[in-house]
């Protein structure tokens, strides 16, 4: 029994642990995770589908294998180091601390600290309180998990660039009003890489989207539309009056058959269109609310309105400090160690 | 042409010189040595130059891009190649990484795109500053290291400095740098999308190639397995750096998995 313990404890086992976890992360990066049963069939068929699903390998980094190998890793860690440090610090008094025997115990010091990161892993896991909302300007919503707060989007931009004859999106600003119980707590502009910070919650600006309201204008006609993301076909007969393609996602693709694409990409961008399905863009002009586009057919192209909506994220993550701290700690004492070790060997 | 890929293809021509006279040194047929080294140092110096062009042209560091990024890993490859040849006067693993970092140089001018772009939003955060630069350093490192293993192999005995192992210190070295690296990764998503860690195929290959330069520091403890297993790790180690580096972006294309990462 006790050769079996220091068999576990062993740097052997770290290596042959670590080696097991390789295959499952491999894995996890080739297999897509966490998608809908629809999307596992589609990529692999309805039975590999069910397989790789009752195996956990939808979800690799949360089954049950994976989780015991990294419990087992850690297990090795936590005994092989701690069991060393203390016959270290027990051999003081006969050893001193010369600088060989603070080498050892820095060495088994940095690897016990990957432990203070383990304890922010799982309570990012048991605890962490996140989601999602996306508003329009001037809306307001809960923040589901968190009761008692409420977030207002006064206004939603996006900053231009332009770089050698190109336009670029140089960032994304929320002005942003934070209400806790119906007070106003915070009320600031966000960007990305600049959240939102109130108590231990942080909000972010995360993503956003735009609509438009786009009317087609043209006489009779029977008109077919594809949107090329889903490749939904919808058709249309006998227009006479203006159509309006109401709250479509713009940056979506329209497909007027014999004629052209159109895309429309944001209010300040130009629409592009093309011949054929296998042509070049050809630039059609600005689409702006007063400026409806000729297209090549007599159809006209109308923006009647666009806006967009902001997208944030928010998070409540108590585990943070303690990975953050854990990995800083370790990696203090690991930058020491190997260099020290680096440059004796070198 | 202009200056930018003047400069880059002239410290091209030098890195390949600098290749042909350590190679020579190596195989004992030419005191070269001091040749390749004024050789290798211009070449930094002027990849230095091409990339001080371009961060001045672009208004960012030079590693938003593909292309970016390779040029500066092979000046990160031959600066750490030059201070680890003054140090150890060991050339063997030079034309082994020299050759390595003219294949990437190659992939730079003529299969990359140079084109440049202002940084997207996303981008633009301190982090981007240090945690990229952070990451091609060690990866700097683990091509020394893996070049110092075959050099090794493919000129033996010549090492001035005894038995020393090169490889092992270069990855002593590496390791915490990546770990550092991966770290500021990390506190860059937390700050920008709220998690640390999202399992991003990029994220778990950095961490894949963590666990394989982890493996062989602990397999070159052991003589026992060290001798038969610190080569073969070391090489798996670096075959993972390159699925990590460039891999990544075609493993996620192939197999329809989404990343934050690509290029």
């Amino acid at each position: 029994m006790r050769k079996v313990y220091r068999l576990f404890k062993s740097t052997k086992t770290a290596v042959v642990l670590a080696g097991l976890m390789l295959p499952f992360l491999i894995t996890g990066t080739i297999i897509p995770q966490n998608q809908s049963e629809a999307i596992y069939r589609t990529l692999f068929g309805k039975t590999t589908a069910r397989v790789l699903q009752s195996l956990k390998i939808t979800d690799i980094y949360h089954s049950p294998w994976f989780l015991a190998i990294v419990a087992l890793f850690f297990l090795n860690l936590t005994l092989g180091n701690l069991e060393s440090l203390v016959t270290l610090v027990r051999a003081l008094p006969k050893t001193g601390l010369r600088r060989p025997i603070l080498l050892k115990m820095f060495t088994r010091v940095f690897h016990l600290f990957f432990l203070l990161m383990l304890a922010g892993f799982v309570l990012t896991a048991s605890t962490k309180i996140d989601g999602a909302v996306l508003l329009k300007n001037g809306e307001s919503s809960e923040l589901r998990g968190l009761p008692g707060l409420k977030l207002k989007l006064n206004r939603f931009w996006i900053d231009y660039i332009s770089f050698n004859n190109r336009i670029y999106t140089k960032d994304y600003f929320s002005d942003l009003e934070l209400y806790d119980q119906g007070k106003l707590v915070d009320h600031r502009v966000i960007e990305v890489n600049v959240p939102l910070h109130y108590k231990d919650i942080w909000i972010y600006q995360a993503f956003y989207r735009q609509y438009a309201k786009v009317a087609l204008v043209q006489n009779t006609d029977t008109l077919e539309v594809k949107d090329a993301q889903t490749g939904t076909p919808v058709v249309f007969q006998n227009i006479s009056t203006p159509l309006l393609l109401d709250e479509y996602q713009m940056g979506r693709l329209f497909f007027f058959k014999q004629t052209q694409v159109v895309q429309t990409l944001d209010p300040t961008i130009p629409v592009y269109a093309m011949g054929d399905q296998h042509g070049s863009w050809r630039f059609m002009g600005y689409l702006t609310p007063t400026r409806p586009i000729e297209l090549d057919d007599g159809k006209k192209l109308v923006l009647i309105q666009a806006y967009q909506a902001s997208g944030f994220t928010y998070r409540k993550d108590v585990g943070v400090p303690f990975v953050f701290l854990g990995a800083i700690l370790a990696g203090l004492f690991m930058f020491i160690v190997v260099f020290w070790r680096a440059a004796q060997e070198l | 042409m202009d200056m930018e890929t003047l400069v880059l293809r002239l410290a091209f021509v030098l890195y390949l010189f600098a290749f042909v006279f350590y190679t020579l040194h190596a195989l004992r047929k030419a005191e070269a040595r001091i040749a390749g080294r004024v050789v290798l140092f211009f070449a930094v110096l002027l990849q230095l130059a091409a990339l001080a062009i371009r961060w001045v042209q672009s208004g960012h560091p030079p590693y938003r891009t593909l292309y970016e990024s390779l040029v500066t890993l092979t000046w990160f490859i031959g600066l750490v190649l030059l201070v680890f040849e003054l140090k150890t006067r060991d050339v063997r693993p030079l034309p082994v990484a020299l050759f390595l970092n003219l294949i990437a140089l190659y992939f730079t001018e003529f299969v990359v795109s140079p084109e440049m772009a202002p940084l997207s939003p996303a981008l633009q955060s301190y982090w981007f500053f240090i945690h990229v630069p952070t990451m091609l350093l060690s990866y700097a490192f683990f091509t020394l290291a893996f070049s110092a293993d075959l050099g090794q192999r493919i000129f033996p005995g010549s090492d001035p400095s005894g038995e020393a192992n090169h490889a092992r210190a270069a990855i002593l070295i590496g390791l915490p740098i990546l770990g550092t690296g991966i770290m500021m990764g990390s506190a860059w998503a937390n700050e920008a999308w709220g998690r640390y860690w999202a399992w991003d195929p990029k994220e778990v290959w950095s961490l894949i190639t963590f666990l394989g330069y982890m493996m062989y520091l602990h397999i070159s403890i052991h003589p026992d397995l060290r001798k038969r297993w610190a080569f073969p790790m070391n090489a798996v180690a670096y075959l993972f750096v390159l699925l990590t580096y460039i891999g990544v972006n075609y493993i996620t294309k192939i197999f329809s998995v989404e990343s934050l990462h690509t290029f």
